[in-house]
């Protein structure tokens, strides 16, 4: 009897243990599991459900969100045999989501991916080419701005299809403030410019208010733009090919002009300690004559802005340096795409296109300009649709305008990094610009 | 049949601890093995490399001034938390003070806050716009002053939340160590006519040598892994004023998507720290052999 229970009592624990492994297992490859095999139905019209996984941000209260989850519940409604699976993540935290997914290879079946998050999956064999796709439907590829896949190109292969269009560069100013100190025009060239800040600041303002705690503001929204226009879009281009170093005079120049800016007192001092969110404030407050952002900006003011401020608020962009690049040129482009995973085929391929469609198409990209969006295409309509006096400011400054690279979009990770800190660092008076161009120059060696 | 008997418990025990183990061992085992694997593969993890990234780990100035800011913080907080703590416990325990019960809850109330909070607060302390501590200089008719933006002070002034959270932890260590030695020593000490510093210096602390060992190693080991505060309050910035071993780690795999590297990094933050506890833990014991 001791024997028997004595065995009853180890295959319990045994099964226990059996149990338990086999939980753990399955909870933890589960849902890669059902999300990675084919569907197999072929027709997408048949009984079999098909499941999407979708990865986006767009979880908060603001108008370009509501209309995308709007958008995405037509979709399901139109489609019963499709389920979608939503992982939606915010902003800030969806980069680290996706770079842990995007390492162990378990993307789902439509994410948003920047440029240099393509630069990353694409050689891993992680995402799918669009080319193909895009041939098969002329007519939505060709409604597309001219610039919209520059972005998203891989070695030839387009990789992701735009969200949206926009400058990440504009100047954010305060027409009422400039006329107070004598500024009657936006400064046209660069000594101007510079004379400009020194005269807001002797009036006891602050030149150009930003937030960099991030480190990216400052990188992102004013050095990419003026970057191009000491070096020129040639020399940026050659960064991939290797005839352009970052360790040549043309970059340091840039980097010099930013500590120049530093040197005049252009910035708030606390730049490096606050965030965009603190930065607001002392635009809205009128403490800050000037504020540097991108396109993004302009629903912001709107919203938040008090009345006066809005009023008085103009945009413009940099100035020329005297260097190589274009002057009516700002950094923008795609920024964010629709990327598809690589894994997906037959219908589970063509429920995930026809998915990318619905946020890309004519109807969309009317939708989304009716609520000072960017959309990536072209439209018949003049922007007259945008009832916001600044809205229709910055589609006519986008008219004459054309894109120059964005430093974050375009090169790799670890490359950005080592930039945009050391402008901090810059900022900060911790170093100089020759230091920042080499360390820049080995993460590309790296 | 004791034998029998004894046996039987064990596997009845592990039984029990299955679960736990189980447990354990996916959240911090195989994490811990995978993160050491990938520790020799290259930068984005994708090839076997050999000893090659910890000759690049061991060339990299910018890991090194991480462990260089990592040490600047366990001396401030060991002088901090652990040496704070022990002269107030020794005053809690002092028949001078008074409203011990308030004074013991306010020092320990930091302890339960989330470090993004205390982080979070601190920043707003620091502000240069609209802080209390400019509020103050400007109080008192001085400029406002530049605080967490000056990367040569940054890294002190980010070490201030770190102890004012903390202290209140070894409060605790060291009250329930004195509340465990023996009355009647103070006593006879007492009638010898001994004062609280005497007491303090002669009887207190070398009783509570052990405890204070404790407490140095979990002060220092949670000093180099620290993370939240620094992530909250400047991110490791302006440039690299702040960077610590942790941040480091944390902006080569999601920022630089290096996750071989960062893998690298923390395996050598492991090694690190556990060669300057088990350092500061010999020189401690090495003093009560002399002693």
């Amino acid at each position: 009897m001791k024997i028997v229970s004595k065995r009853r009592k180890g295959i319990v624990s045994k099964a226990l243990i059996l149990f338990l492994v086999s939980a753990f297992i399955l909870t933890a490859c589960g849902k890669s599991d059902d999300s990675n095999t084919p569907s197999a139905s072929g027709g997408s019209g048949g009984g079999d459900k098909i499941t999407i996984s979708i990865a986006h941000t767009n979880v908060t209260d603001d108008p370009g969100a509501k209309l995308f989850r709007e958008t995405l519940q037509k979709f399901k409604d139109a489609h019963p045999n499709v389920e979608i699976r939503e992982e939606a993540v915010a902003h800030d935290l969806y980069r680290s989501k996706m770079t842990t997914l995007g390492a162990s290879g378990e993307l789902p079946d439509v994410f948003l991916a920047n440029g240099s998050m393509l630069i990353d999956y694409a050689p891993k064999g992680l995402v799918a080419e669009w080319d193909d796709l895009l041939e098969q439907d002329k007519e939505w590829k060709d409604g597309f701005l001219q610039d919209a896949f520059e972005d998203f190109r891989i070695k030839g292969k387009i990789y992701g299809v735009a969200t949206q269009t926009l400058s990440v560069h504009l100047i954010f100013y305060n027409e009422e403030i400039f006329k107070q100190v004598g500024i009657h025009a936006f400064p046209e060239t660069w000594k101007d410019f510079e004379d400009a800040i020194v005269k807001l600041k002797d009036a006891g303002y602050i030149p150009i208010a930003m937030g960099n705690k991030a480190n990216v503001p400052v990188g992102s929204t004013l050095f990419s733009t003026l970057a191009d226009r000491v070096t020129g879009t040639q020399w940026f281009n050659g960064l991939t090919t290797g005839e352009s170093k970052f360790t040549d005079p043309e970059f340091i120049e840039a980097l010099k002009k930013i500590q120049e800016l530093k040197n005049i007192g252009a910035f708030n001092p606390d730049i490096n300690s606050i965030d965009e969110g603190q930065r607001d404030p002392l635009y809205f407050n009128k403490k800050a004559a000037m504020t540097v952002s991108g396109a993004w900006y302009v629903g912001n003011l709107i919203q938040n802005a008090p009345e006066d401020v809005l009023n008085n608020t103009k945009i413009a962009i940099l100035p020329s340096t005297g260097g190589k690049g274009e002057a009516a040129a700002v950094a923008g482009g795609g920024g964010w795409s629709y990327a598809i995973n690589a894994k997906l085929t037959d219908a589970k391929k063509a429920t995930a296109v026809e998915l990318v469609k619905t946020f890309t198409n004519d109807e969309y990209a009317a939708a989304m300009k009716k609520i000072n969006g960017f959309p990536a295409r072209k439209l018949t309509d003049d922007g007259s649709t945008a009832t916001a006096p600044l809205t229709q400011e910055y589609y006519n400054l986008m008219n004459r305008v054309q894109l120059t690279p964005i430093y974050d979009i375009r090169l790799a990770p670890a490359t950005v990094e080592v930039i945009y800190r050391g402008i901090q660092s810059l900022l900060a008076g911790a170093a100089s610009p020759e230091d920042i161009a080499k360390q820049a120059q080995d993460s590309l060696g790296k | 049949m004791r034998e029998n008997l004894f046996k039987l418990r064990v596997s009845q025990v592990l039984k029990y601890l299955v679960p736990i183990y189980l447990v354990y061992a996916f959240a911090v085992i195989l994490p811990l093995i995978l993160s050491f694997v990938y520790s020799f593969f290259d930068d984005y993890g994708t090839s076997f490399s050999g000893w090659a990234p910890y000759s690049k780990l061991l060339q990299d100035s910018d890991f090194w001034l991480s462990f260089k800011n990592n040490m600047i913080l366990v001396l401030i907080c060991v002088a901090g938390q652990v040496g704070i703590a022990f002269i107030i416990a020794s005053l809690l325990m002092s028949k001078v003070l008074k409203l011990r019960g308030i004074h013991r809850r306010a020092i320990f109330l930091p302890v339960v806050l989330a470090p993004v909070v205390t982080g979070y607060l601190w920043t707003l302390f620091y502000n240069y716009q609209f802080g209390i501590l400019n509020w103050f200089v400007k109080l008192f008719g001085g400029d406002p002053v530049l605080w967490l933006d000056d990367p040569a002070k940054a890294i002190y002034l980010v070490s201030i939340p770190l102890v004012w959270q903390y202290v209140g932890l070894y409060l605790i260590i060291f009250l329930a160590g004195m509340q465990n030695i023996s009355k009647e020593i103070y006593d006879a000490v007492e009638i010898d006519g001994a004062n609280w510093r005497q007491k303090t210096m002669f009887i207190t602390f070398p009783l509570l040598k052990n405890v204070t060992q404790v407490a140095l190693v979990l002060c220092i080991s949670g000093t180099m892994k620290t993370f939240d505060h620094i992530f909250v309050m400047t991110g490791g910035g302006p440039g690299r004023s702040t960077m610590v071993m942790a941040q480091y780690s944390y902006n080569n795999a999601f920022l630089m998507t290096k996750l071989g590297y960062a893998s690298t990094v923390s395996i050598g933050m492991i090694v690190l720290s556990g060669a300057v506890v088990l350092l500061v833990s010999k020189l401690i014991g090495g003093k009560t052999d002399s002693d």
